[in-house]
């Protein structure tokens, strides 16, 4: 029966098992209780609203920060649960897919003033998922009027009529969605996948494509400059990419294609009836233009051969190259011209600043500047040319990212420019050599291969709709804005997350929900035209308590440092330092005058916002915002490309890393996953008080795993985590925890798969030693303490309770 | 002399006004468009930016304005030089705070849709539209003033000397006439106090802030410096009252 909608349920390739990730943990289909909820149903079933329960008691319980010094729970923080009624909590969307920095959203902008937090969105729109229900069917059932996509917060007046939850129009149910795939029912519109599950995807009709879907389109465009043949990238990408070449997304229709560069352009012609890759050089950089125009780009399935035969002699082409100029823009240009009649992805490697044609740029760090406190400059671009060509790009579809592997200044800020508009990523290996640095090859290798078989969705747009009175102030991310509520992504990857800043234009006073909606349409690598959709649904409150309640505090702090990003761009860094501590203060001084009513001295927050000063002031010390520490200018940028583009649990893990002490853990508490136990210790505060010499710590910053080792610490503790008879035979730079049969090594080896299980690329370990050099890079990450240009936590929340008296 | 080129200038500023109150309509009508959805940032960038020849909205406004304000610098129309500084400098201002670009232009696609950069431009389009309809009737007065009272002003000179320029006030009066009798008054009085010897100078004091207020009054009137405004004014205005009523 072609016109019977089918309904899959598709376990996607990833498997997401991590429990500090939430999981997307759906077991069958939630029912709700009435066949029709209706809207005065609803809102009885939202009673909660007056009724507070514990949660929220406990959210508003008043803490004094500077006698409480254990804020910190002993797992790692959960979102706050948005107080609704257990049907819509079950159906709501996943916390790690979408997030609201107010999970109470207030009824006005007068309300939302007073409390003087940002209100926002955090997404993660194409994460990996377990499990996700796909639907097939003739009509998708919309909205008439918004375009919003049915969801489980819409209300059924009747078996034919339904009521949009955004803009309130009732609209008819059409006759297929009567028909229930997965009871095989009808009569039962409520019962539907759709209405069931707040993330869905739908596979699209061709009514959502311009043209027919595109084939999977990649094209590498390599550096093989002097300087990047001896830092030793190309070898490594070269057997990477052989490697995973059959594990790339795609169908028959994949295209691959290569241009290598230095003074010069490079093009492969890799036709099928050819025994030998072609080389085709272009030396006119200034006037750039295609050589052949079929069989640069070729069918990946039909030039195999040929692919994996340039692949293998690459590597030996430019070894014995003298050549040390880079025409990056120009190579840049003949990657558009190449790829934009179909769009795709096109991956820049690029080890040193581009010295020739279009695009080139200066060296503009000054080192002697790198420690100033007055002030960084040269954050924003030098030249808007490959801001230019990334929109030129957003616009044939084509994803720029960037992979920088340079030890010298690169311009990041510039060069960023590229991926930040056409919705690429970028990658900053600053000091990789095959040589010096074998770890950050190692990390290189790995993460490429990650990049390589990670799915991809193509020319995407995202739209987020959201219930009449809000409206979209400004998006954080890399993709082109097209119009206030939608975003044009040439490429989509599960890795990226966008931040959203809200504001509320009408009062929201006659509703007692507040829903928003992102709609993701893309074309998967196996050309199929698809939309994933999630839903978030918040209650509406009009009471300052219960704004502050409902305050998500690392939602808060994602935001503010997209915020503040911005700022330093714009404005300039101090700036951008001092309103995040303007925002911490002006927050608990609205909360001291307005809510609570304990006179009592001391700084108090409600205990949702208690960790908020101590996350503002771990922000302040990241790389991206600190300063008087010295910091090279490239890092910085990249650090504030990672806020702008990571997801919220990447950027936390950043922001304030877990600390866990390992020599006391015991299985209390443990997780039992197939036949492996992962013991859980207790987090703990980031400052060196906790430190012992006796003791061995965990440090996890998301990409990089510090395990410190005290001097003192236990012999055979060592031996049988390490495999090192004491501390002092503990190699100086050790990367890698050996394979132990000892219980210990076991539960330290399941705890480290554990933990790398919920993030996507692999975090390098590194074994740092008490005496060791490698451990300032430890001790920076204790943001509680004092560090020689910033202040401790105790002097910071002096410092604010200072400016909260004034 | 009845056309002189400060004359012409007020003629020329009237007619480039108009020009620019279109361009100030244009401008609000493109930023609505934009929020509205109707419009692609990267097409309504190039629009507004002149990139493309056909289609050039910003640097024409200001090049316009800028022409207009060195004619009244070489024509000496002080006052109107002065009305119009402060929007020269915030031209020059927003065109050098401009977003890193290699073309010339303002505004920047990638950062256009943000709320607070998109409110910005939109009330400036207001703000714009504003000044420039006030100046629009700031400029025909003007006009109109400068051809008259040099006509005027002319065939009277040869003919009775004291009122010069009253045919140029007579215009005026209607306008201004209570203001007008206000100042004249304590004018006149503050005129004899001063020329008095015996006077302090606490009293001439605030009767020299009133006739510098005539003086800027008198200046706003006729435009220019063209008599002693306040020798002229003493001896015609009774005159001219009396005509009036």
């Amino acid at each position: 029966m072609p016109n019977q909608p089918v309904y899959q349920q598709r376990p996607v390739s990833r498997t997401d098992s991590s429990p500090s990730h939430g999981g997307y943990n759906q077991t069958g289909y939630q029912h709700l209780p009435q066949p029709f909820p209706n809207m005065s149903q609803l809102s009885a079933a939202l009673g909660g609203l007056s009724g507070v329960p514990e949660l929220e008691v406990e959210a508003l319980r008043p803490v004094n920060l500077l006698q409480e010094r254990n804020l910190l729970p002993h797992q790692p923080l959960d979102a706050p649960e948005p107080n609704l009624s257990a049907d819509l909590k079950k159906a709501n969307c996943s916390p790690d897919t979408f997030r609201c920095t107010l999970t109470n959203i207030p009824q006005t902008q007068a309300l939302l003033n007073k409390a003087r937090l940002p209100l926002g969105l955090l997404l993660h729109p194409f994460r990996d998922l377990a499990q996700l229900p796909v639907i097939t069917s003739n009509t998708i059932v919309r909205c008439r009027s918004c375009r919003t996509y049915i969801n489980p917060f819409v209300s059924f007046l009747d078996q034919r009529r339904w009521k949009c939850n955004l803009c309130y129009r009732v609209n008819d149910v059409p006759d297929e969605f009567m028909y229930n795939p997965v009871t095989r029912s009808y009569g039962e519109p409520h019962k539907r996948p759709e209405v069931q599950n707040s993330t869905v995807e739908f596979i699209a009709s061709s009514d959502y494509m311009l043209r027919p879907p595109q084939p999977a389109v990649y094209l590498f465009v390599l550096d093989v400059s002097h300087n990047a043949v001896e830092g030793g990238y190309l070898n490594v990408f070269c057997h990477t990419l052989l490697e995973n070449l059959d594990k790339m997304p795609g169908d028959t229709r994949t295209r691959v294609g290569f241009i290598t560069f230095n003074s010069t352009i490079h093009f492969y012609n890799l036709h099928e009836s050819l025994s030998q890759p072609q080389m085709l050089v272009v030396s006119d950089i200034d006037d750039i233009f295609i050589p052949t125009h079929d069989s640069l780009l070729v069918n990946l399935k039909e030039s195999r051969a040929l692919v994996r035969v340039l692949l293998t002699s690459l590597h030996s082409m430019f070894s014995q190259t003298r050549e040390t100029h880079s025409a990056l823009g120009p190579a840049l240009q003949a990657a558009y011209k190449l790829t934009s009649p179909t769009g795709g992805r096109v991956s820049v490697f690029q080890t040193q600043l581009p010295t020739l044609g279009p695009g080139l740029l200066q060296s503009r760090e000054d080192p002697n500047q790198r420690s100033s406190t007055k002030g960084v400059q040269h954050l924003g671009p030098a030249t808007d040319f490959y801001k230019k060509l990334a929109l030129d790009c957003s616009g044939q579809q084509i994803g720029v990212d960037l992979f920088l592997l340079s030890s010298q200044y690169s311009d990041l800020a510039s060069l960023a420019c590229m991926s930040k508009f056409s919705a690429g990523s970028i990658f900053y290996y600053p000091s990789l050599h095959h040589v010096h640095n074998p770890a950050q090859l190692d990390k290189f290798q790995k993460d490429l291969e990650r990049y390589l078989t990670r799915k991809i969705g193509f020319e995407a747009v995202m739209r987020i709709r959201c219930t009449k009175g809000l409206s979209i102030h400004t998006f954080h991310g890399n993709f082109f804005v097209r119009s206030t509520d939608l975003l044009s992504l040439a490429n989509i990857n599960p890795d990226s997350g966008f931040a959203v800043q809200m504001s509320i234009e009408e009062s929201l006073a006659d509703t007692s929900l507040a829903c928003f909606q992102s709609a993701l349409l893309y074309t998967s690598s196996k050309g199929k035209r698809r939309i994933r959709v999630h839903t978030l649904c918040l209650p509406v409150v009009s009471q300052l308590s219960d704004v502050y309640a409902g305050a998500d505090v690392q939602a808060i702090t994602c935001l503010l440092a997209n915020m503040a990003i911005d700022r330093s761009i714009s404005s300039s860094l101090s700036d951008a330092r001092d309103a995040l501590v303007n925002a911490v203060v002006d927050s608990l001084s609205a909360y001291k005058n307005t809510v609570s009513n304990i006179q009592q001295s001391g700084l108090i927050a409600p205990a949702a916002l208690c960790l908020f000063p101590l996350y503002v002031l771990a922000l302040l010390k990241q790389k991206a915002l600190r300063m008087g520490t010295s910091t090279k200018l490239d890092e910085r940028v990249f650090a504030m490309c990672e806020f702008k583009s990571q997801p919220l649990q990447q950027i936390m893990r950043a922001v304030h890393p877990d600390l866990y002490r390992l020599d006391t853990m015991s299985d209390q508490g443990a997780l039992h996953l197939n036949d492996c136990i992962v013991p859980q210790p207790h987090l703990l505060h980031l400052t060196a008080e906790k430190l012992t010499r006796e003791g061995a710590f965990l440090m996890d910053c998301g990409s990089v795993f510090y395990l410190w080792i005290g001097k003192c610490c236990n012999d055979v503790f060592i031996r049988d985590m390490l495999g090192c008879p004491n501390h002092a035979s503990i190699p100086p730079s050790m990367t890698q925890i050996p394979e132990l049969e000892t219980p210990l090594s076991e539960r330290l080896r399941a705890l480290l798969a554990w933990l790398q299980d919920s993030r996507p690329f692999s975090s390098t370990l590194h074994v740092v030693k008490d005496d060791a050099t490698a451990k300032t890079s430890f001790f920076q990450h204790l943001v509680e303490d004092r560090s020689d240009s910033a202040l401790s936590y105790y002097e910071f929340l002096l410092h604010i309770q200072q400016q909260m008296s004034k | 002399m009845a056309f002189t080129f400060a004359a012409f200038c007020y003629m020329l500023a009237l007619l480039l006004t108009a020009a620019l109150i279109f361009f100030a309509i244009w401008h609000i009508i493109a930023f609505d468009e934009l929020k509205t959805d109707y419009k692609n940032p990267i097409d309504q960038c190039n629009t507004l930016n002149p990139v493309s020849i056909d289609l050039m909205l910003v640097l024409p406004e200001y090049l316009i304005h800028v022409f207009f304000c060195v004619m009244f610098l070489c024509a000496a129309e002080w006052l109107t030089l002065g009305l119009n500084m402060p929007l020269l400098a915030y031209h020059v201002w927003r065109y050098t705070s401009r977003p890193v670009m290699s073309g010339p232009g303002l505004y920047d696609p990638t950062t256009i849709m943000n709320a607070d950069v998109l409110a910005y431009c939109q009330k400036e389009g207001w703000c714009k539209l504003a000044f420039y309809l006030l100046s629009f009737f700031y400029y025909l007065y003007g006009y109109v003033i400068i051809s008259t009272s040099s006509l005027y002003g002319y065939v009277i000179i040869s003919t009775s000397f004291p009122s010069t320029i009253s045919m140029g006030m007579l215009l005026s009066l209607p306008l201004l006439l209570s203001l007008w009798y206000v100042l004249y008054l304590s004018l006149f009085y503050g005129y004899v106090i001063s020329t008095s010897p015996t006077v302090s100078m606490v009293c001439s004091l605030p009767l020299l802030i009133l006739r510098v207020c005539y003086l800027y009054l008198s200046y706003c009137l006729y435009g220019m410096f063209s008599t002693s405004p306040y020798s002229t004014g003493m001896l015609s205005l009774p005159l001219l009252l009396s005509l009036w009523v």
